[in-house]
């Protein structure tokens, strides 16, 4: 059976699980569109300082742009680090709604993603709070608050999240041991 | 026994309605578990006992 017709096998006997993957697909596409944007704008703000003013949505960072580059562009790539993790997380997640299979739903394949994405998600939360800290510190150092707010909410909640994925993974793990033992029981 | 009893695997499958591949799973001894439904159909097949088709191997 090639793609096509799993594609369209999947459409009418899993309607439900392919709306999801729409969904997830359209915030995986924004958070990409996000994390371009940031790096065109910073990228361009290299050349064109005056850019920093207003990098993706209001994120000024052009006191730090002024004060220190290296500092301004470490500020930039945690930003940019953690929409493609964000992203990296929705892509997982699109990548298991495509190999899960209701018929058979314990494979190694989705269970090795499903783990994957509680890494991720706990990775999420560090990268945030470092990113908080830093930022905290950069405020400190130039008197001047960046407003990353929308970058930089829900540490607790992805650390929380992700470590309940992963419980969520090792259950579906031992689903898998069971599946298999089940699919060898003649 | 199934050479014993003149029978091919195609045969058994379709006198125990059993797939091909499960009883190829459980000639081949990858098999986790068998149920006693499938271990009396398999018997009766071929008229033996369970002990004419199973083996204790110690690991």
């Amino acid at each position: 059976m090639n793609w096509k017709e799993a594609w369209k096998n999947k459409w009418e006997t899993q309607p439900v699980l392919m709306l999801l993957t729409i969904v997830i697909w359209s915030i995986f596409i924004g958070l990409c569109i996000k994390g371009g944007t940031l790096l065109f704008t910073s990228l361009y703000s290299l050349f064109n300082p005056e850019v920093a003013q207003n990098l993706y949505q209001g994120l000024n960072l052009s006191v730090a742009r002024e004060w220190h580059l290296g500092y301004y562009l470490g500020a930039v790539s945690l930003l940019l680090g953690i929409l493609v993790a964000k992203a990296y997380i929705f892509f997982l997640v699109i990548l298991v709604f495509l190999t899960i299979d209701l018929v058979h739903p314990f494979s190694k394949e989705v269970s090795v993603l499903i783990s994957r994405i509680g890494k991720v998600t706990v990775e999420v939360g560090v990268l945030i709070i470092i990113a908080s800290g830093y930022f905290h510190w950069l405020s400190s150092q130039t008197l001047h608050s960046p407003a990353p707010s929308g970058f930089l909410g829900g540490a607790f909640e992805y650390l929380i999240m992700g470590a309940v994925i992963y419980a969520i993974a090792l259950v579906f793990k031992r689903g898998v041991e069971i599946q298999t033992d089940n699919d060898l029981t003649v | 026994m199934m050479a014993k009893r003149k029978i091919s695997l195609n045969e058994l499958s379709e006198k125990v309605d059993i797939t091909l591949s499960n009883l190829s799973i459980l000639k081949t001894g990858k098999a986790k578990a068998v149920r006693f439904t499938t271990l009396e159909a398999i018997c009766k097949a071929l008229d033996c006992q369970p002990g004419d088709i199973l083996e204790f191997v110690d690991d």
